[in-house]
């Protein structure tokens, strides 16, 4: 194993383990509005996460320095070619980060409420907008030769892109619901199981979908053949779709 | 395109903006961190009840800031790849190691202990809770460390190649970056002037209580029963942040000085420009107001001490420093191009440096005076000493006491001076990354050729311009929230939970109802997983 091979795979554990822990905590924030019925319910469920929701962060920030450290044009594409998605992400978790600490912090109703309809959109968009980054980074972008994202915003929000993203909002949903109903108990829990049941199934069918897009389009051929990999060097790679131009191709040149 | 609307000004703007901002927090975050790390060890040896309210209160303060501290971070490690791409590729390799590093070790840290510290109050034996405070006062410092030897390597670059066939910087000794005498004293600066930072904020809120307590003492008022028992707490963290306030202002000078020596020897060209001393001088003079003409390269009005910029630089009062034109003259025969193109802006540097030091100084004074002037037993008559938990006179000598007026404004500025260290580490960050300009990385990578190629006009003005309105927004609201809990002072009705008066710290699970407020005379269970709710 190379190095560079060990940093992939650390950075690859290091994202996992940010969607893995942070993903509830978004699921948690969507669900202040969807599971939650009264400002009461909507405390215990920010508390359930109150402890763990910065920890988790830090995944993140490890993964984003790695990154910077091990594959410095990677990060440097990356950062720069999704630079609105990436701004709208950095401001969501400022303020949901805010919230979480500021929220209790003074008695006035209408002081919480903001920061409690804070806690839902800025943790609804960012789970929406990984998706659909780490959709695009699936899919490949439009790239330069001197590794610059050319293409525009729009261009990240292909049909695919957005299926990638709603996937990962109902699936953060699902774990932040199954986390709910470990964390509380009563009239709560009940309810958050029959959500997480609801979640499950459509993460199931969206998970599902996306993954068979993913085959179709973009994958290898289920009975994998040698050949495979040079046939679609010599032409009938890269398949149509939209944005589909440069990034992804596998073929050396 | 328009210059002042070319995406690198707007990018460096950003920078700086979101820069300066995020390092109001960073000092405080680590002073407060330790101050209350100590505090709460006191607490723990001796279980006096004041150094419990001192720490809670300074802990809750400290939990205020390092929220903000956080968020504002992730923000700089995402922008040196959304604004400066070009700038990322070269020094990735380099720069890219100790900040991972910084992510690595010292953020997994921080971050995890204070969870612990925070919900652990009721759980966790003392010792161990305040083991957790120690270990999160450690990441501070570990993350501070690796960011500072990060930047000076842009100061300094050391320990790396320039790869041919790539052109891109290699790292071949990371030892090297990290133990290079730049980051060291760099290193030593930074964080002693955040301690006087946290100092000067400790002392400030602290003198606010106590002038606040013997003003009406003065008049003749009775002190309710919630502040009177907020005294102890707070003589003990004025007392707290004088000490601190003296040690971290001498050490910031004396680390200061040697900065600026290895800086004239590193960036001539930044030194110079702090002085704003265009020719070659020996000896050359130190300057203490200046007006310059840019474009003539020369001052038109000059108040200057002889021979001091030469002990600054060399130790001596005779050695030639070099000005500004022979450096330029220099670097542009080296590096190619105009003269003028290796100049910083000599009002920002020298007006910063001087801004610096000034507001630095001044803390630091006004710490020792308060130090002196507020002694409890040394050189003091016996029938002037205050007693315990009584508000000290101002005492000047053995039996003079300070009178009213100066007593009223001495408080005074105990409590305005709070914010100027602040102010001085703003102006020292923009003193020291524009007097390096126009390097990002200096002698290997100019700030023009750093930013994203990729990244139009229009993506780096809405950036700037959310994260201006955002910070502007949260500035307000986080000044109101520390305002609400400062002027508050510590909650002296708070208990120590049940787990600290037990020996051993071994509960059962349903112990964990415990009571931790009593307000209104009535005990509140609180079962709340979380800190504030309960």
């Amino acid at each position: 194993m190379h190095l560079h091979d060990f940093w992939f795979l650390l950075i690859a554990v290091l994202w996992i383990g940010y969607f893995f822990l942070e993903g509830f905590d978004f699921g948690i924030g969507v669900l202040t509005r969807t599971l939650a019925k009264d400002r009461t319910e909507r405390r215990v469920l920010i508390n359930t996460i109150g402890p763990v929701w910065d920890g988790n962060e830090v995944w993140m920030i490890t993964a984003a320095g790695s990154t910077f450290a091990a594959f410095p044009d990677w990060y440097a594409t990356l950062f720069s070619g999704f630079y609105l998605p990436l701004l709208a992400v950095l401001v969501c978790l400022i303020v949901r980060g805010v919230a979480f600490e500021y929220r209790h912090k003074r008695p006035e109703e209408r002081w919480q409420r903001n920061w409690e309809w804070a806690i839902f959109w800025c943790s609804l968009l960012p789970a929406f907008l990984w998706g659909v980054a780490f959709a695009d980074i699936v899919r490949g972008v439009p790239i330069g030769p001197d590794k610059n994202f050319t293409g525009g915003v729009l261009d990240l929000f292909s049909p695919y892109a957005l299926l990638g993203g709603l996937f990962t909002v109902v699936l953060f949903t699902f774990h932040g619901a199954v986390f709910a109903a470990l964390k509380t108990v009563g009239d709560i829990r009940h309810r958050a199981r029959a959500h997480a049941l609801r979640y499950g199934a459509g993460a199931v069918v969206l998970g599902a979908s996306f993954l068979a897009w993913t085959q179709a389009a973009y994958g290898l051929s289920l009975i994998h053949r040698p050949s495979s990999r040079w046939s679609r060097c010599s032409g009938r790679w890269p398949s149509p779709g939209p944005g589909g131009r440069a990034g992804r191709s596998p073929c050396p040149g | 395109m328009n210059l002042a609307l070319a995406p690198e000004t707007l990018a460096r703007w950003q920078f700086g903006i979101t820069t300066v901002y995020h390092y109001l927090f960073v000092p405080l975050t680590i002073s407060l961190a330790a101050i209350t790390a100590g505090l709460e060890t006191a607490w723990v040896r001796t279980g006096k009840e004041k150094y419990f309210h001192a720490t809670k209160f300074w802990g809750k303060l400290f939990l205020i800031n390092i929220a903000m501290g956080v968020v504002t971070g992730i923000v700089q490690e995402f922008q040196f790849g959304m604004n400066w791409s070009d700038y990322s590729r070269f020094v990735g390799d380099v720069f890219g190691a100790p900040l991972a590093m910084e992510a690595l070790l010292a953020f997994f840290f921080e971050s995890t202990f204070i969870g612990l510290w925070i919900f652990g109050w009721d759980k966790l034996p003392k010792k161990i809770h305040c083991a957790c405070i120690w270990i999160v006062s450690l990441g501070t410092i570990l993350s501070s460390y690796f960011i500072l030897a990060a930047n000076s390597w842009m100061q300094h670059p050391v320990g790396y190649t320039v790869d041919k066939a790539t052109g891109k910087a290699q790292l071949t000794d990371i030892w090297a970056v990290l133990t290079q005498n730049t980051t060291l004293v760099v290193v030593f600066h930074t964080l002693t002037a955040a301690f006087l930072t946290g100092a000067a904020f400790v002392v400030g809120v602290a003198s606010f209580h106590l002038w606040r307590a013997k003003r009406a003492q003065l008049r003749g008022e009775e002190l309710g029963e919630k502040r009177r028992r907020q005294i102890p707490a707070m003589l003990l963290s004025l007392r707290v942040g004088l000490v601190v306030a003296v040690i971290a202002g001498l050490g910031t000078a004396i680390s200061g000085d040697e900065l600026g020596k290895v800086m004239f020897e590193q960036q001539p060209m930044k030194m110079a420009a702090a002085e704003a001393l265009w020719e070659t001088q020996s000896p050359a003079p130190f300057s203490v107001f200046a007006v310059g003409d840019v474009s003539k390269g020369h001052n038109s009005v000059e108040i200057e001490i002889p021979g001091l910029l030469s002990f600054l630089a060399h130790n001596n009062f005779s050695d030639a420093v070099p000005g500004i034109n022979d450096i330029a003259a220099q670097e542009a025969a080296r590096y190619g191009g105009d003269p003028e193109d290796y100049i910083p802006s000599i009002f920002m540097t020298f007006w910063g440096f001087r801004l610096m030091i000034g507001f630095g100084m001044t803390s630091f004074v006004a710490g020792l005076i308060g130090l002196w002037t507020t002694r409890r037993k040394l050189w003091l008559a016996p029938e002037l000493r205050p007693g315990e938990g009584e508000i000290p006179r101002l005492m000047l000598t053995r039996t003079r006491e300070m009178n009213p007026f100066l007593t009223k404004w001495s408080w005074r500025v105990g409590i305005l001076t709070m914010g100027f260290p602040l102010i001085a580490n703003s102006f020292g960050w923009i003193f020291t990354e524009m007097g390096r300009q126009p390097w990002a990385v200096y002698g290997l990578m100019k700030t023009g050729n750093a930013v994203s190629p990729g990244v139009g006009q229009g993506e780096v003005i809405t950036s700037m311009a959310v994260f201006t309105a955002l910070y502007a927004v949260l500035a307000v609201v986080e000044v109101r929230l520390l305002l609400k809990y400062g002027k508050a002072g510590p909650d002296t009705d708070e208990q120590l939970s049940l787990i600290h008066r037990r020996r051993g710290g071994r509960r059962q699970a349903d112990d964990l109802r415990v009571l931790t407020r009593r307000r209104n005379g009535e005990l509140r269970p609180c079962t709340s997983t979380t800190s504030g709710s309960c």
